[in-house]
Formats: C-alpha cells, sequence, structure tokens
C-alpha cells in the first residue's frame, strides 16, 4: 500500500519536474540589457519590429524583446503586472496606464483621429441623415437614427472615445446606444455575419471595412477630437534607465521619420509586418492609406506639441473629460490625472532631440 | 461546473456531506466566526497598509460601500447591479431550462429504448468531449452575439449532465422492480413510465443541479468575450478600467446568485424527491 | 479467444461507428448550409493538414497545444500539492475544517471563470493569470472532494485500526487515506477536466498562444473551419488527458476495478 503510495508522490514530482523543465530558457543575449516593447498591430508598432529586420539594433546598446497585443487594454493589463517596458498605445489606454500606474507619456506615435472610425453597412438607416449638427458636418445620422443602435466596439480603446464623441456632437451618451464590447478581428467576423448596426474600428481594420463596402458613418477627426497614439514607458523603468529610454526612442523615431519621409519605401514593411507577423490579411493599396490619413512627427515637432500646453495636455484633457462625463473615471481621478500633467514627460524628447543636434 | 463522467464522485454524497459540516458548524461555530473575521481584517489591513496597490485589490469595507452604491449607481458600467443581474438571471435561466426540458427526456429515453440510444449516441459522443466554452466562437458566427447564441452555449453546458444522470439513472433501475412489473402485465411504456421514471429521479435531480452550476459558469465566460449587460461583462469592463472594486462586487454577486439558485433547486428537490418517494 | 477479443474490440467498434455515423450526419448538413456557417468535414480536415504545415501566430499547432498543457499541468500540480492536504486535513481535524472551511464556503461559489479579470489585473496577460484560473478551478473541486472522501470513511475501520493499536498517523496514512483514495482519484479526474475548460476560458479572453488562441485567431480571419479544427483539437486532447488519467488510477488502485 505504502509502496504505491510512494510512488504516486514519486509520478507527482517527476511531472512537477517536467512541467518544470518544460519552462522555456530566457534568452540572454551578450551583457546588453533587454528593453521589452509592446505594440500592437497597427501603424505605430512597426518601428522596433522592423529595426530588428533591417538590423538597425546592431549598434543599439540594448536587445529588443517584442510583445505583440490586440488592443489598448490588454497592453494596460500586461504594463500593470511589469511585462513590458517602453511600448506604443492609443490615447486613452495611454490615459487609464498614467492615471492607475504612473506610465510616462513620452511622444506622439501619430496623430489618428482619422483612423479610430465608425461604419455600418450601406443599407443602415444611419446614412440618411448628414451633419445634424451643423458645427461637424461630417457625422452621419441624427440623435434619433443613433438611438438604441447595437453597436460592436472595443471598450475602453481610443476608438471607444472617437464613438462617444461621435455620441457626444449630437447630444446622446454612451448609454444611449446598446454597446456590445468585443475585439476588433471578432467584431469585424461578427459584423459580417449581420451582427450589430454599427461598428467601431480603427486601421488597418478600417480598410477591412471599406473593401467589404460598408460606410463610414463617422471618425475622431469628423467629431471634432483630435486623437494621439502615445509613445510611453513604464514608470520603474524611466526612472532607473532614463538613458536607455533615450535609446529606445531614438530607434523608435528613426521609424517613425522613415515612414514619415520616405512612405512609398515604408509601405513594404509594413505590408510584412500586418501580414507575415500579425496575421491580418491586407492588400498593398490599403496598407498605403496608412500613410495618407496619420500625420506623422520628427523629432522637433514632437518635442513642441509635447510642451504646448494648448496641443497634447489640451487633447489629452480631452479624452479624461470624455470619460468623466461618461462616468468612467471619476471626478477625483480626473483632478489627479489634471494634477501630473496628463502624465507628459517632454524629457525624453528633448534630450533624444539635443542628442542628434550635438551629433551634427 | 463539474461535468459528470461515469466515475464522478457521486454528488449525492457530496450534499450529505455537505449538510453534515454545515450541521458541525453549527456546534462550534465561534471558530469560524473568528476565522471569518481574521480573514476579512487581514484583507483590509492588506489594502489599508497598500501592502496591494488600490488599483489591484480594495479593502471588504470599501467593498461593501460599492455594493450598495452599484443598486443605484449606473457607472462606470452603464448599468445597475441589479440590471446586470437581472440580464444574466434570465439567460442562465432560458439555456437551462432548454436544456432540462429536453436533456432529461432524452436522457430517460436513451436509457430505457435501445433504437432511440443508437440513434443519439454518435451525435452525443462526438460533441461531448468539447467544452462548451470552445463554442463561443464558433456560435457568435452561427447565431450572433445577442441572445440566441448565448443561450445555445449555455444549453450545450447544461444539456450534457442533464442527460448523463437521466441515463444513468434510468439504467440503474432495479431489474426486479422491471420484472415485477412485466408479470403483472405492465406493457413496456407503463414499466418505464411507473417504474423506471420513478426510480431516476434521484439521480435525475443530481444531473440538473450539475446542470444549473454548468450553466451559470458557461454564461460568465460567454458574457466576457461579447455582451452589452449581464455580470460577466460588469466584471468584464472593471478589468478595462481597472476597477478591482467593480469586479469584485461583481464576482460576489455571481457567486451569490450562483449559491441561492443552487439552494433553491436543493429545496425543491427535498420537496419533489420526497412526496415521489412516498406515492 | 475470439469471443474475449471480441468483447474487447465491441467498445472500440462501438465508438468508431458512432464517430463515423456522426462525421456522415454533418456531411450531410453541410451540404444544405452556407460553407461559411458550416464547413463539411473534408474542409476542415484541409484546413487541419495546412495547419500542420503552417504556423499560427508564429508558433505551430503542436507548440500552441503544449502551451496550453503546460498551463493546465502547472495549476494541476499545484492544486494537487496544496488542495489535496488541504481537503484531508479538513475531513480528519475538526479545528482545521472549522478554520478553513468558512472562507472556502465563501469563494466556493464563484465561477473560476468569474477570477478571469481580477486574475488579469493581479497578474496581467502573461502565463501567471492563466495558471491562476486553472488553479482555482481544480483546487476547489479537489479540495470538496478529499474531504468528502474522508469525512466518509467508514468509522468502523477507523475503530478497528485502534483496537488493534494503530496510533493516530498509522489510522491516517495505514487506514483513512487509502479508504477515499477513489474519492480523491474522482476529484483528481473532475479537477482535470475543469482545468483544461479553464485554460481554454482563459485563452478566450487573451493570449497569443494555446488552444483556445486558435479559435479565436480562427475568428479573427472568419475562418470557421480553423476554427472547427481548434475545437476538434481541444476535444481531442481533453480526451487524453482524461483517458491517461484513468489508466493511471487502475494502475494505482486496482482494488477499485471490481467496484467499477
Amino acid at each position: 500500500m505504502k509502496k504505491r503510495l510512494a510512488t504516486a508522490l514519486a509520478l507527482l514530482l517527476a511531472g512537477a519536474f517536467m512541467v518544470a523543465g518544460f519552462t522555456p530558457p530566457c534568452a540572454s543575449a551578450a551583457d546588453k540589457p533587454e528593453i521589452r516593447t509592446s505594440a500592437q498591430p497597427c501603424l505605430h508598432g512597426m518601428p522596433l519590429w522592423y529595426a530588428e529586420k533591417a538590423n538597425w539594433l546592431a549598434n543599439a546598446p540594448f536587445t529588443n524583446k517584442f510583445m505583440l497585443f490586440a488592443s489598448g487594454a490588454p497592453q494596460v493589463e500586461a504594463l500593470a503586472a511589469d511585462q513590458w517596458d517602453v511600448g506604443a498605445m492609443g490615447a486613452l489606454p495611454t490615459m487609464m496606464a498614467s492615471m492607475r500606474y504612473g506610465y510616462k507619456f513620452i511622444g506622439i506615435s501619430n496623430d489618428e483621429s482619422e483612423t479610430n472610425d465608425l461604419w455600418v453597412r450601406p443599407d443602415s438607416p444611419l446614412l440618411k441623415n448628414k451633419g445634424v449638427n451643423p458645427k461637424l458636418p461630417d457625422v452621419y445620422g441624427s440623435p434619433d437614427d443613433w438611438k438604441g443602435r447595437k453597436v460592436l466596439a472595443t471598450t475602453v480603446s481610443t476608438g471607444h472615445y472617437a464613438l462617444t464623441a461621435t455620441l457626444a456632437a449630437l447630444g446622446l451618451k454612451d448609454t444611449d446606444v446598446s454597446l456590445v464590447h468585443m475585439e476588433q478581428g471578432q467584431a469585424v467576423t461578427a459584423f459580417n455575419a449581420g451582427e450589430g448596426d454599427v461598428i467601431q474600428l480603427w486601421a488597418p481594420f478600417s480598410y477591412i471595412a471599406e473593401a467589404k463596402g460598408w460606410k463610414k458613418v463617422s471618425s475622431g477627426h469628423k467629431a471634432g477630437v483630435v486623437i494621439l497614439g502615445g509613445i510611453g514607458v513604464r514608470k520603474d523603468f524611466a526612472e532607473k534607465f532614463p538613458d536607455l529610454v533615450v535609446d529606445w526612442l531614438d530607434v523608435y523615431m528613426r521609424g517613425i521619420e522613415m515612414m514619415k519621409t520616405e512612405p512609398g519605401k515604408s509601405v513594404e514593411p509594413l505590408l510584412n509586418y500586418f501580414t507575415g507577423y500579425c496575421g491580418l490579411e491586407l492588400t498593398r493599396d490599403q496598407v498605403e492609406k496608412e500613410f495618407k490619413y496619420r500625420p506623422l512627427y520628427d523629432v522637433n515637432e514632437q518635442v513642441r506639441l509635447l510642451e504646448d500646453p494648448a496641443k497634447t495636455a489640451a487633447w489629452m484633457d480631452g479624452v479624461a473629460r470624455f470619460m468623466l462625463t461618461q462616468g468612467r473615471i471619476t471626478a477625483k481621478e480626473y483632478d489627479r490625472y489634471v494634477k501630473s500633467n496628463y502624465g507628459i514627460d517632454p524629457s525624453f524628447m528633448k534630450k533624444l532631440a539635443e542628442r542628434r543636434a550635438a551629433a551634427k | 461546473m463539474q461535468t459528470t463522467t461515469d466515475d464522478a464522485p457521486s454528488p449525492v454524497s457530496l450534499e450529505v456531506a455537505k449538510a453534515g459540516y454545515l450541521a458541525a458548524a453549527a456546534r462550534e461555530h465561534w471558530i469560524s466566526v473568528v476565522s471569518l473575521i481574521l480573514f476579512l481584517v487581514i484583507w483590509e489591513l492588506i489594502c489599508r497598509f497598500e501592502i496591494i496597490g488600490p488599483y489591484q485589490l480594495v479593502p471588504p469595507s470599501e467593498i461593501l460601500g460599492v455594493f450598495v452604491d452599484k443598486l443605484s449607481e449606473p457607472n462606470p458600467d452603464g448599468a445597475l447591479l441589479q440590471q446586470h443581474a437581472w440580464a444574466s438571471l434570465s439567460l442562465a435561466l432560458a439555456g437551462f431550462g432548454a436544456a432540462v426540458c429536453i436533456g432529461v427526456p432524452l436522457g430517460l429515453l436513451m436509457g430505457w429504448y435501445k433504437p432511440v440510444n443508437l440513434l443519439v449516441r454518435p451525435l452525443f459522443d462526438a460533441v461531448r468531449p468539447i467544452p462548451p466554452i470552445a463554442w463561443i466562437p464558433i456560435a457568435i458566427l452561427w447565431l450572433g452575439i445577442g441572445i440566441h447564441a448565448k443561450a445555445f452555449i449555455i444549453f450545450l453546458a447544461a444539456f450534457v449532465p442533464c442527460v448523463i444522470n437521466s441515463y444513468t439513472g434510468i439504467r440503474l433501475t432495479n431489474p426486479v422492480l422491471i420484472r415485477v412489473a412485466r408479470i403483472y402485465g405492465a406493457s413496456n411504456f407503463e414499466t418505464f413510465r411507473k417504474i423506471g421514471i420513478p426510480s431516476a429521479i434521484p439521480m435525475v435531480f443530481t444531473g440538473i443541479k450539475l446542470s444549473l452550476n454548468a450553466a451559470w459558469t458557461t454564461l460568465v465566460a460567454a458574457e466576457l468575450l461579447a455582451a452589452s449587460q449581464g455580470l460577466g461583462y460588469m466584471i468584464q469592463l472593471g478589468r478595462r478600467l481597472a476597477r478591482p472594486d467593480i469586479i469584485i462586487v461583481g464576482m460576489l454577486a455571481i457567486g451569490l446568485l450562483g449559491a441561492l439558485m443552487s439552494w433553491g433547486l436543493t429545496r425543491i428537490e427535498a420537496r419533489f424527491a420526497s412526496s415521489r418517494r412516498l406515492s | 479467444m475470439i469471443g474475449r477479443l471480441g468483447k474487447r474490440l465491441m467498445p472500440a467498434a462501438l465508438t468508431t461507428g458512432s464517430l463515423l455515423a456522426f462525421v456522415a450526419f454533418w456531411q450531410v448538413v453541410s451540404l444544405y448550409t452556407n460553407p461559411d456557417f458550416l464547413p463539411s468535414p473534408g474542409r476542415v480536415w484541409d484546413e487541419a493538414v495546412r495547419l500542420f504545415h503552417t504556423p499560427v501566430g508564429g508558433k505551430d499547432i503542436l507548440a500552441h497545444v503544449g502551451f496550453s498543457l503546460r498551463r493546465v499541468l502547472t495549476a494541476y500540480l499545484w492544486a494537487t500539492v496544496l488542495g489535496l492536504p488541504l481537503g484531508l486535513c479538513m475531513g480528519w481535524n475538526r479545528t482545521c475544517e472549522k478554520i478553513v472551511s468558512p472562507i472556502f464556503e465563501l469563494l466556493r461559489p464563484i465561477p473560476p471563470i468569474a477570477w478571469i479579470p481580477i486574475a488579469i489585473l493581479w497578474l496581467g496577460v502573461a502565463e501567471g493569470s492563466k495558471v491562476f484560473i486553472c488553479f482555482v478551478g481544480s483546487f476547489v473541486i479537489l479540495v470538496l472532494n478529499s474531504y468528502t472522501g474522508m469525512r466518509y470513511v467508514d468509522p468502523l475501520l477507523i475503530d478497528a485500526a485502534r483496537s488493534f493499536g494503530a496510533s493516530r498517523r498509522q489510522q491516517f496514512f495505514n487506514v483513512a487515506v487509502p479508504a477515499c483514495l477513489p474519492s480523491i482519484f474522482a476529484g483528481l479526474q473532475n479537477a482535470l477536466s475543469m482545468a483544461w475548460m479553464c485554460v481554454l476560458a482563459a485563452e478566450l479572453v487573451g493570449a497569443r498562444e494555446g488552444v483556445g488562441f486558435i479559435i479565436i485567431q480562427g475568428m479573427d480571419l472568419n475562418r470557421p473551419p480553423m476554427i472547427l479544427v481548434g475545437m476538434i483539437l481541444i476535444g481531442i486532447v481533453g480526451s487524453l488527458l482524461a483517458a491517461s488519467l484513468r489508466w493511471a488510477e487502475r494502475a494505482l488502485c486496482p482494488w477499485r476495478r471490481e467496484l467499477v
């Protein structure tokens, strides 16, 4: 009897060791510290991925570990668990991360006001009315058209902000529509199968919608808000390794500036990133649109935008105030966020600008 | 929650055990009270001294406040607690009801009539090893994100234990009883109705209880993936807004409702099954 | 000899037959529905072959199964190591039961899947939270089963051991624990299938690898055959897990065979 129990115990232990042995060994490259970069299947996720491919990192003082997330919310959760150091995500997740975990907003990946948009099927009644709010002539639908519609949206995302802004432009609130939370790819599939009345998307998913013949009824830009994509860094990491952050930013900005100055040359890598790495199915002309709709900023423009209280700070305040009026965050949280200057920290971008100026 | 396999722990004994330990608990309950209070105090202290951050855990005292607030405050997730609870409850009961109405008779028929068994068995055996949760994506594709898809998933989850337990229950009918009925000239259908079904009742009830559990668990999973209301949606939104208080209130509500439904079913069983035994 | 062999092969033949019947049924239904909704078995087979050769999200399909299995087994081992002794203790020792049961009863009715959001908030979206969910699921079942098993050990057995002069320790290890092994094994079975379901749920809500990811990716790409391949894979692995435990049980407590 005892023998059997002993055997069982031994088996258990053996199993435990097997499982432990299963754990993949951590890759430790020669001496260089590792920076964990988080990204999304989006234009602003590409720079570090491309840097690895194009061998830009050979002279950089760090190695990169690339991590892909479906959208901003899981990215923020991973941040809370200290699973990545630097990365790019939309305005709303950036705000949440700063508010909750002291995340630093150190740069603008792009202006994605136009690429966060809302779509309907071509037979939707929403298309009958346009410009009900005279200040925003490009928004489709009257308040009555919108009321009670089923909207597929990725909640607490930058796209959600565009949706909320659109509703607010018509004097409505989130609660006036039936908001169904889904991740982007799943929402496209469900919408395609006939679910929901409106779908909230962001590029590159919007291009899939366009290809399917769906109609754009609004976007962040059309609803009169500026939506930034934020580059940011985890608080502890920024405090411990400020120089590494600047080194990382250097590589990242090189990617952004390449896309800004030579969009033609950048189509191929971006297409590879989307189809080969992220598993999306896009065509070349869809990817070309990425560069048309998304204003990008180089280092010097960034410094100006980050330091100007009427620009970045005001835009982020818009995001926060929307969340406040929608009841998603409390007044106390809002006040604390404003006091922390919206988590904006231009020092890294400034250092990079100085470093580049000195190198010249 | 538990999927029945043929050698699952007899849930009857689980229930008996629970009754036993509740009775014992009444006798020496002061130890339990102290332990529970200690648990809450430690939880409270962990939060008060910020050993775990305020965006990770909130103290029980605050939970209580949020719980009360949520009854009249729709923010930040867009609906009141009771609205969420009602949305979940009505869905769970719809799927569960359908599963019981179809699953129990099916299981009984499969156990009694060979041809039915041969006809249904392959379908059933092929579908059974796939957990109901794995059906969610395909159900969304087939039936959308509304009530139908979720009811379908819950139905799948609740259906299996209903069928298995009714089947086993009727297969375990004492053969002596059947033979006695036959000797007295009862037809096959009569024997099924008067001997088979009554003797399967305890097992059927166990199956129903397991199915309720499975239904409730699966509902939460379905709501995590796509929903606009419901307790699962509420905790999911709490997650995305990093609001542990909302999540914990939602979890407690889920637990409470689940426990309440099991309790209700046990009461029904006690009444129904005992009157059956008398007749 | 032939008779015995026939008896052995009979269940296998029945299973195969019923599976074939199912596939035939599926084929017939798929003929009359939109292939986007229900792909035919042939298309699913092609997709399965394709998936075995091309990686999904950067990893091949067996690696995905490996990821899920690792999560499940890690959680399962922790749950066994912590849950079984706890349950046995609660069944054996009154004070232990009094201390643990109120907390346990408070948390027990919460389905493990409802823990997902808070687990993600605590442990992030990486391995930790998924393992935790599986752990919660199997832990509760293991505690409950070993506890009930222990409570329902025939007191006569214990009394007999005591009258033969067995020490308290001997009563526990040589009489009580073996007597509740069947109940423990039933718990081990259920806990494993629970853990398998939980890992799936956790992967559906957020993962870049694992079997749950395969079906979510199938949905993202609007590719129903891929979803079905994932589901079938999940079913097969789940059945294999259950079968291996049944085998272990037969090897470890042969006296159970008479009872079944």
